[in-house]
């Protein structure tokens, strides 16, 4: 059984703004049985983020109007929201600008689908009754 | 003897411009392409297993390639340096104007053939100005002429744009225009920007050429 099975239903709120991305990679979670809410900017994120409880965060660090580390980093912090970033750079620095902004994985674009699998069952263990 | 001199920061500033520039495409098209390529292909997969029908997703999947395919081909065609032989450099320079999401008219009036390592420089002196037009000039219009006299060959690249807010035509501060600069060093040609603050750019390129004589140029002057 892969990591994609193992999970429970998720809230998951996406911010992505390439929209083929987007899009199949709503497809692709919905498909594994998550409820996906899809932003594309700064500001439609911290409105998502606001205005419901979502399990899990998955975010590209560079919106047109802003980053992912400062969605988090304006945001009241929750034990219960399982933050990952999305971003196409992979330095130690931004590595790390991820984890201080309170995200708990940093994924280097494009990743592998085994990747988030691993941490999506990672998040559902985590908010398992 | 005078020392040969190092590259100015400037042509170092733009190469690594042009480096950046190619890894964002890299990233932000072929990168992200793929990245939807291998969800398409997972999807298609759990599909699959599931024993649903799968012939749309083939065909969204066949597109999907096919674009990744065309980007890879675009990219690939801007890295190349094109053999430009005899009036291939008309060609080149009318699919440059054609390619260019600004408006952009190409002007050759006759027939005009030049080395390959000429052309070359020419056509990346032409996409350099072309760039700075419209990245950094906002420029709505541009026309690109090339004009032969007996005894010259012009380039010139003109646009209605913001203009560089001083004509650097021997200092060239912009990287960009150090590159030009750089290319038309390459070919012993002369290059000039002319350019007012608001009233747009025009670059002009001019290099030594021998054009069979005609009828006509008895009115052409030297």
């Amino acid at each position: 059984m892969s990591d994609a099975e193992v999970t429970r239903p998720m809230k998951i709120l996406l911010v992505e703004n390439h929209e083929d991305t987007l899009r199949w990679l709503t497809f692709y979670l919905e498909e594994l049985g998550h409820t996906v809410v899809a932003a594309r900017t700064l500001v439609e994120a911290r409105a998502a983020l606001a205005s419901g409880q979502c399990d899990v965060l998955l975010c590209d660090i560079g919106l047109p109007d802003g980053t992912g580390w400062e969605l988090l980093e304006s945001a009241p912090r929750s034990r219960r929201l399982f933050a990952i970033a999305m971003s196409g750079f992979g330095m130690n620095a931004d590595n790390g600008r991820s984890r201080a902004a309170g995200y708990r994985h940093h994924l280097v674009k494009p990743f592998k689908l085994a990747e988030l699998d691993k941490l999506l069952a990672e998040a559902a263990q985590q908010g398992a009754p | 003897m005078r020392p040969r001199s190092e590259p100015a920061d400037e042509v170092l500033a733009a190469i690594e411009r042009e480096r950046r520039r190619i890894g964002d495409q890299l990233h932000e098209k072929l990168c992200q392409s793929l990245a939807v390529l291998s969800i398409q292909v997972a999807l298609l997969g759990r599909q699959l297993q599931a024993g649903k029908p799968v012939d749309k997703a083939l065909e969204t999947l066949g597109e999907a390639v096919q674009s990744s395919i065309d980007q890879a081909h675009a990219i690939s065609r801007e890295l190349q340096s094109p053999r430009l032989e005899g009036s291939e450099l008309i060609d080149a320079l009318r699919e440059l104007a054609k390619g260019t999401a600004t408006p952009c008219e190409f002007v050759c009036t006759e027939p005009v053939a030049v080395p390959a390592a000429t052309s070359l420089s020419l056509l990346r002196i032409a996409e350099e100005a072309v760039r700075n037009a419209v990245r950094h000039a906002a420029a709505k219009k541009l026309t690109i002429s090339l004009r032969a006299t007996p005894r010259a060959l012009t380039l010139e690249i003109r646009d209605d744009g913001q203009g560089l807010g001083s004509a650097p035509t021997v200092g060239h501060k912009l990287s960009g225009l150090a590159l030009m600069h750089r290319h038309a060093s390459e070919i012993q040609a002369k290059l000039e920007v002319r350019s007012q603050p608001g009233q747009g750019t025009v670059v002009l390129c001019t290099l030594p050429y021998r054009r069979p004589p005609r009828q006509s140029d008895r009115n052409d002057g030297p």
